[in-house]
């Protein structure tokens, strides 16, 4: 937690703001430094942080050092550290609504989910989430589309028949196999390079630049561009946020702007660096006339259908956001 | 009779496990569709099993240590560390105890994601296990402290080095 | 500061006799309070870290071994073993690495594979005369080579971390695993020699067949475990069960165990695998401390002012992690270690994979070193053993693992010969 709680009745900083102590704010994540979540994300919003010399330090703790994503949703709600970058599907474990951002198809792409959290479409679902949990959304951007990766070439939901695809284990994801007609199949991420190896699972569907780390291009032969989701990163600040300064406040929700305004831009470099070195290699195909739209309606029927509450509103809210 | 209940709910997490593994392994043969909380539950499991038995290895010594004091010569003194290890785990449990109580009231609107299992169930078992420990851990070391140290383990140790 | 008082504390319980886990989890759970935690936030680390899929396997292997044990099938592996190689003096040491190696192809984990072989090798060369400090030390350092020879689980942790490719790195281990069967073999040539009570019987042919027929079921489990994992039929934890309920029927079969013998064994299971698990967890407790304070930071970070030579460089990593090893669980140190290490290793022109499988081998090592070594706890929990027997048994066999280590720092580039003739 910060060693903050420096509030000594300054109050709801009208002015100065920063009096007292130096608050330092501890900042988790799961990605490795060279990942552009880390290099073109925490790093950016710490040193913007640091610039404005509001009396705000940000500590970060990459890596899953402190836990993996699902235990660090429960730690940042309780506190145990302030900020931390998680995708929405693991939020939707402490708020089940906010899930949706993963639904299949819900942005038309990374701008569109990064304009909807930066704007008023995404106000009822940011307060409902905060009101829920006492933890704050700050930002998000999409570190890249996800494609399915399978032994076999998927271009129309009719080949995804027959295939065993491996789906992460979260409610919102296997709602979007359901969405997409996919047959999904557990297997532990740790687990998931071996089972493609050996062909227990016959497919996969992640990020190119998730991808690319995991070497799945050793064990799959075709990737279709599917881009089926955005793979959302929400900046979440947990009750510290109430012992900020209205000053710091600002400058921390600038820093993440800047971090979101930076992150699409590092993700699509490193794709593209990707992308030429699998065309040139060879044994891994890039499948790109995949039939999106036939992709796109099926999920939208399926997601109306099934979802009611909360969760079709923040769907709509999502969708009425688009161009 | 306590200790065969503790037993026996470790027991059941096990073979639990053990035939949610196989299910998983076997639904990929059969068919019909796949369960996607099989691995999930048995991971709880696995928590379960962990957890449930901690008081009952205090009672039976089962608990790994380093047997380092034990070479001390004077029986005094050993039977003073062993009461005084006892009560350490004792209060150990407690506070985990505590730990386990506050998560269940904490995760209370929670759900596991593929099982939709309430997150409190989950810590029931380590609760029973580690206020287990803590009376356990009180008995042990007031049973040490007036019987003195019981005869070590280690059938296998015998006539070797 | 803090951290110095916590390794202090640490220190004073486990001389003090606190159980090792316990030890463990009252400093830290100390800590999680004075530093304002949430309260309930130590207990979770250590259910997020025990609920963790390829951690199944513990367990699973645990009762295949106790299965497999009270069935008799070590008896019968041995018998056979002994019949076959019973001229060869120590042969039980031999058969011991053999097995191991077999296990490796099958088993990610040394921690699963020393709770299933040492139920089994243990007892078998106890009743043939060799010393409990040999056959423990054997058992364990052998079960090393499982986590290095793939599949592996640290090493798939590795690759994912270094951004490697998993079946390069899996390619450019298969020699250091072998290298270290054949070590541990020299060591077993040389202790052998000075044992003069261990059974040496004369090779018969009808023998040799008789005890041959008595082995052709158990060795199904191993083909039924490596042959579901090789042909892509189970992931390694869906063949441990697979391997159980083989193993399970197989003994039924053979009248060697009855139903009414099953709450024995699962009471035996549990307890074994509940001791061993509260260990790894509250290792990752005290891990997300170290990490939380950047203790693997600082350390490396000093070590790391000191030297612009590659393999002094090397050199260093290895003794830090063998440091680490100590007393932080091997999954712990990769995580915590890879991401500091690996980009100063860059610029030393190091290659990610050689790297990979040095911090692997030495990170092995550690779970057969005090005060925390899973292997260890596991051997000394089954046999019930003091860990110290355990430690001082295996120690001339770590002799030629850090050998091993030795030469990946003298010529990193041997080990990604492999990989590069495979096109890896
Ligand atoms: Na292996
Ligand atoms: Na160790």
């Amino acid at each position: 937690a910060a060693c903050g709680g420096s509030d000594d009745g300054g109050g709801d900083g009208g002015g100065g703001g920063s009096a007292g102590e130096e608050v330092e704010i501890t900042l988790a994540h799961s990605y490795t430094d060279d990942q552009p979540q880390a290099r073109c994300g925490a790093q950016v919003i710490a040193d913007e942080v640091a610039s404005a010399d509001v009396g705000v330090t940000v500590e970060i703790f990459g890596a899953s050092q402190l836990g993996g994503d699902a235990d660090r949703v429960n730690a940042v709600a309780a506190g145990d550290h302030d900020m931390d970058i998680q995708g929405a599907s693991a939020l939707g474990a402490i708020y089940e609504p906010i899930g949706v951002v993963d639904a299949a198809y819900a942005f038309d792409d990374a701008e569109h989910l990064a304009t909807f959290f930066g704007g008023d479409a995404s106000a009822t679902v940011r307060q409902d989430f905060a009101d829920s949990t006492g933890v704050q959304i700050l930002g998000a951007w999409s570190a890249g589309a996800r494609h399915f990766t399978a032994s076999e070439p998927i271009r129309e939901p009719a080949d995804l028949d027959g295939l065993r695809m491996r789906f992460p284990n979260s409610p919102q994801y296997l709602m979007n196999a359901e969405a997409l007609g996919a047959t999904p199949t557990e297997v532990a991420f740790e687990e998931l390079y071996l089972a493609l190896q050996q062909g227990i699972v016959d497919g996969q569907e992640n990020p190119i630049t998730n991808i690319a780390a995991q070497n799945y291009a050793e064990v799959q032969d075709y990737l279709s561009l599917s881009a089926h989701q955005q793979n959302s990163n929400l900046v979440v600040i947990g009750p510290v946020w109430d012992e900020l300064s209205e000053e710091q406040q600002e400058a921390l929700s600038a820093a993440v702007d800047a971090a979101v305004e930076q992150v699409p831009q590092c993700v699509e470099e490193l794709e593209q660096t990707q992308l030429d070195e699998w065309a040139s290699g060879g044994d891994f195909e890039v499948v790109d006339d995949v039939d999106v739209d036939a992709f796109r309606e099926q999920a939208e029927d399926y997601f109306s259908e099934n979802y009611s509450g909360d969760q079709l509103a923040v769907y709509e809210a999502i969708r009425g956001s688009a161009e | 009779m306590v200790t065969a209940i503790e037993i026996g709910l470790a027991a059941a997490a096990t073979v639990l496990m053990f035939l949610l593994v196989l299910a998983q392994a076997g639904q990929r043969y059969l068919p019909i569709d796949g369960w996607p909380w099989t691995g999930e539950l048995a991971r709880f499991c696995l928590v379960w099993l962990a957890f449930v038995v901690t008081g009952v290895l205090v009672t039976t010594d089962g608990h790994i240590a380093l047997e380092v004091v034990d070479l001390v010569k004077n029986p005094l003194v050993v039977r003073a560390v062993r009461v005084f290890a006892c009560l350490v785990v004792a209060a150990i449990g407690a506070g985990f105890a505590v730990e386990a109580f506050e998560l269940m009231q904490s995760q209370a609107r929670l759900k596991s994601p593929s099982l939709r299992m309430p997150m409190p169930w989950l810590y029931v078992l380590p609760l029973i296990g580690f206020v287990s420990t803590a009376v356990r851990g009180l008995v042990a070391a007031g049973v040490i402290a007036v019987r003195g140290v019981p005869a070590g383990h280690a059938p296998m140790m015998a006539g070797v080095e | 500061m803090t951290i110095l008082w916590l390794t202090l504390a640490i220190t004073a319980l486990l001389c003090l006799r606190v159980p090792v886990a316990f030890a463990f989890l009252g400093p830290c759970l100390a800590y999680m309070w004075i530093e304002g935690q949430s309260i309930g936030a130590s207990l979770r680390l250590l259910t997020a870290a025990t609920a963790s899929f390829p951690l199944l396997a513990v367990p699973l292997f645990i009762l295949l071994g106790v299965i497999a044990n009270k069935g008799g099938i070590a008896d019968r592996l041995f018998d056979f073993a002994l019949a076959l190689f019973g001229r060869v003096r120590g042969s039980l040491g031999y058969v011991s690495v053999g097995v191991s190696l077999g296990f490796s192809w099958m088993s990610g984990s040394a921690v699963a594979d020393a709770a299933a072989l040492g139920k089994v090798e243990i007892p078998a060369m106890q009743r043939n005369g060799y010393p409990l400090k040999f056959a423990l030390g054997v058992t364990g350092a052998a079960s090393l080579i499982a986590p290095v020879m793939p599949p592996s689980i640290p090493a798939v942790i590795y690759a994912g971390l270094a951004a490697v490719s998993t079946g390069a790195l899996f390619a450019a281990s298969v020699v250091p695993a072998l290298l270290m069967a054949f070590g541990l073999c020299v060591v077993v040539f040389v202790l052998v020699r000075r044992y003069p009570d261990i059974q040496v019987t004369q090779f018969s042919m009808p023998r040799v067949l008789h005890t041959g027929r008595r082995v052709l079921g158990p060795l199904g489990a191993p083909v039924i475990i490596l042959g579901g994992i090789l042909s892509g039929a189970f992931t390694p934890t869906e063949a441990a069960a697979v391997g159980v309920a083989y193993m399970l029927v197989l003994c039924l079969c053979y009248r060697s165990l009855k139903l009414r013998d099953l709450p024995e064994v699962l009471k035996e299971t549990v307890l074994v695998s509940a001791a061993v698990m509260l260990i790894v967890s509250s290792a990752s407790l005290l891990g997300y401390i170290m990490a939380r304070e950047r203790v693997p930071q600082q350390l490396s970070e000093a070590i790391f002012a000191l030297t612009d030579d590659p393999t002094v460089f090397l050199l260093l990593v290895a003794i830090v992690i063998l440091i680490l090893g100590t007393a932080i669980d091997p999954t712990a140190i990769l995580v915590l270690t890879v991401p500091i290490i690996l980009p100063i290793s860059n610029q030393f022109g190091v290659d990610p994979i050689a790297l990979g499988v040095l911090l692997i081998i030495s990170n092995m090592i550690g779970l057969l070193t005090p005060p925390v070594g899973t292997v260890l706890y596991v051997l000394s929990s089954i046999t019930k053993a003091p860990t110290g027997l355990v430690f001082r048994g295996s120690l001339p066999f770590m002799i030629p693992l850090l050998v091993i280590c030795a030469l990946i720092i003298l010529f990193p580039d041997a080990v990604t010969w492999l990989p590069e003739q495979l096109g890896l």
